[in-house]
């Protein structure tokens, strides 16, 4: 081989090589992104009920009237608004209405905003509704609205690392797994959770307990953590070990 | 031309290798790293919303099942006066979401006026994707059994959440004192449908339930002989399997239904006998100069646990079923008898004089971790659940003595036996579907 033949050949592998670099790190190549490394943080951006202040001024004394909680009708109010399922997801604050239109003229403009302010209005009192529920029956705040892990506003903006995210991802299971039985025999079940770019969970169970039932109360608590919050690193899996030994809650890792 | 060749094949292998190189390093970058997490729960009670059952009966029935799973610990119940949904409108998890609830009972019953036929048809809900874990439809023929039919109910329901079979229809056998006689009695888990069964005796010790539940051994004295009895219970036919002037004392049944044990002072002091109840072939375990009472065989039938003075107290034993490898198994406590085996094996639950009364406690049959169940008055002759996760005892709390049931850690207890009625001597039947 002579030597220009080889020294060509080294230049076109050192290209072949820096090419798979780049492509590695950054190219958005062909509309897959394949990042090689992880970022040191990740800002999540959290979902938030709608603010509820932009009604204040369109109702006062549906918001600001202080209840004397009777708690059962704020239930059965709740029922009303709860059924239809599509009304019950926050909306985002910019699609609420600014202000009231004047009386007298409802174009379709305000009858739009009417309909959002009655939205508005029965989440004010849905979220009333759960809180009282929650109070009534003792129940530790958070279980019904942080189950999910998310939405938690205290937690939006900031960055968290992945042994963060993985905590609090095992406290949310640890919240949702109510496995109803006391016995002495102990079972596990063993689950590989994928977690996507939005927080969205998919599962698949690894080792069974040999227990159907068991195994339904894990399904169960990874499926109410279902979206969790973005992880800070896409494409993240956790593999869980799910068991009722009494052994103390231990983060293998 | 072959060094022409030969610098192609080069220029190949160099290209080659730096693809493979290319494809080895994306790969490394999309290999993802999988973390691993251990999450441990020793259980903890369901949230469960138990909406009565429509129609005229719905309310006994759902009271039945509701105190059945109540007396379980294992479900935390949603006060009805949240409930949003109407009990006869179709199951919206929507609904129930808002309360917590992870479950849901409802249902309805009817009942046939000219027939006496009462059907009850009973939904079980999971509230997270609305999935029926329980859809059936429960037929009695007569109102008589409306509470087999409940509780038949109970332990589908108890099945579906906890992946246990319930123990909603067993049994407890006990005697009781009754026109100055003692009779033998039969009533439900909780204290349900009391039945004296007309057997007798100017004493009566001990009634065992045979493993499949069919017959009833006990020990009677008539006219000043001590007999050991079988009962028959289909038929209500009663046997006499051995009879002595010495006392005798029914211990138990080996797993296998056809031998027993028993306990006699035929030889003086109280000793410990197997039993062939085909052949009457009677063969001594164990006979020593102390006293050997109370034998109860290891639900796999390879141990007998026994109580034995032979350290100078009544104290809880275990040996092998030939009578040998005796192993000493309570040391607290100076008068500790009448052991009973859990269903698994796992646990021994005896009486324990503690503080000049008897106390019930559970203990390893290695003799580790006793544990005190009761406080409260006398508390004497435990018996275990066929599931083991209660126990049925005999206790003088309110003055007289009573049956009373509680779940195996102590918790729940109650009384069940018939006020008025002075029983003793429970015993739990094995489970029934």
């Amino acid at each position: 081989m002579t030597d220009s033949l080889f020294k060509a050949s080294i230049a076109a592998s050192l290209l072949l090589h820096a090419g798979a670099l780049i492509y590695a790190s950054k190219a958005d190549i062909f509309g897959i992104r394949r990042p090689l490394v992880p970022p040191d943080s990740y800002t999540v951006s959290l979902v938030s009920p709608p603010k509820l202040e932009v009604e204040k001024p369109q109702k006062p004394e549906a918001v600001s009237a202080p209840k004397p909680e009777p708690k059962i009708s704020a239930i059965e109010k709740t029922a009303a608004i709860n059924t239809p399922k599509p009304k019950a997801a926050p909306k985002p604050p910019a699609t609420q209405p600014k202000a009231a239109s004047k009386p007298g003229t409802p174009s379709s403009a305000d009858k739009a905003q009417s309909a959002d302010r009655e939205y508005a209005e029965g989440y004010v009192d849905y979220l009333r509704g759960l809180e009282s529920a929650k109070k009534s029956m003792g129940q530790a705040s958070g279980d019904i609205v942080s189950k999910s892990g998310a939405a938690r506003p205290a937690e939006a903006e900031r960055s968290i690392d992945i042994d963060e995210y993985s905590a609090d991802f095992q406290l949310a299971i640890e919240d949702n797994f109510r496995y109803p039985s006391f016995d002495d025999k102990v079972y596990e079940t063993v689950a590989l959770v994928s977690f996507d770019r939005e927080g969205n969970l998919t599962y698949g169970i690894e080792e069974g307990s040999g227990n159907i039932v068991f195994d339904r109360y894990a399904e169960r608590a990874i499926q109410m953590a279902d979206p969790f919050k973005p992880p800070p690193k896409p494409g993240l899996k956790i593999r869980l070990r799910i068991s009722n030994d009494k052994n103390k809650v231990e983060l293998l890792k | 031309m072959t060094r022409i060749k030969s610098n192609c094949l080069n220029s190949l292998l160099i290209i080659v290798s730096a693809v493979v190189s290319f494809l080895f390093w994306t790969g490394r970058a999309g290999a993802e790293e999988i973390i691993e997490i251990e999450v441990s729960s020793p259980g903890r009670r369901l949230p469960v919303a138990f909406q009565s059952l429509t129609g005229r009966f719905g309310p006994q029935v759902s009271a039945i099942i509701r105190d059945d799973l109540e007396f379980a610990g294992l479900f935390e119940f949603t006060r009805e006066n949240l409930f949003i949904e109407d009990p006869s409108a179709p199951f919206n998890r929507l609904n129930w979401n808002i309360l917590g609830a992870d479950a849901v009972i409802k249902g309805s019953t009817e009942f046939d006026e000219a027939s006496g036929r009462l059907t009850a048809t009973v939904f079980l809900f999971d509230t997270l994707d609305g999935s029926a874990l329980v859809r059936k439809k429960y037929t009695s023929e007569s109102l008589d059994v409306m509470r087999t039919l409940s509780h038949t109910i109970s332990n589908d329901i108890y099945k579906a959440l906890t992946g246990s079979d319930g123990v909603f229809l067993s049994k407890i056998a006990f005697v009781a004192e009754d026109d100055g006689r003692k009779w033998l009695y039969v009533m439900d888990y909780d204290g349900g449908r009391p039945r004296r069964l007309g057997i007798t005796g100017d004493l009566m010790l001990g009634p065992r339930w045979s493993p499949d539940g069919g017959r009833l051994m006990y020990s009677a004295q008539r006219g000043g002989q001590w007999g050991i009895y079988m009962l028959l219970i289909p038929t209500m036919t009663e046997t006499l399997l051995y009879v002595s002037e010495s006392t005798l004392m029914a211990g138990d049944f080996f797993p296998d239904g056809h031998r027993v044990v028993l306990s006699s002072t035929v030889r003086g002091t109280s000793d410990i006998y197997s039993y062939e109840i085909g052949n009457g072939k009677l063969q001594k375990v164990i006979g020593t100069r102390a006293i050997e009472v109370s034998p109860t065989v290891s639900p796999d039938g390879g141990k007998i646990a026994f109580v034995s003075d032979s350290d100078g107290e009544p104290q809880i034993y275990t040996m092998d079923k030939n009578g040998y490898n005796i192993v000493r198994v309570t040391f607290e406590g100076k008068y500790n008898t009448s052991p009973v085996w859990s269903s698994s094996g796992g646990r021994i639950t005896y009486s324990g004089l503690n503080g000049g009364k008897n106390q019930i406690f559970t203990v390893s049959p290695d003799g580790q971790n006793p544990k005190r169940l009761t406080e409260k008055g006398n508390n004497e002759d435990p018996s275990f659940s066929p599931d083991e996760r209660f126990v049925a005892f005999t206790s003088d709390r309110d003055g007289r003595k009573g049956i009373y049931v509680m779940r195996a850690d102590g918790g729940g207890q109650r009384k069940i036996s018939p006020p008025g009625l002075k029983a003793s001597m429970p015993r739990w039947s094995p489970a029934r579907d």
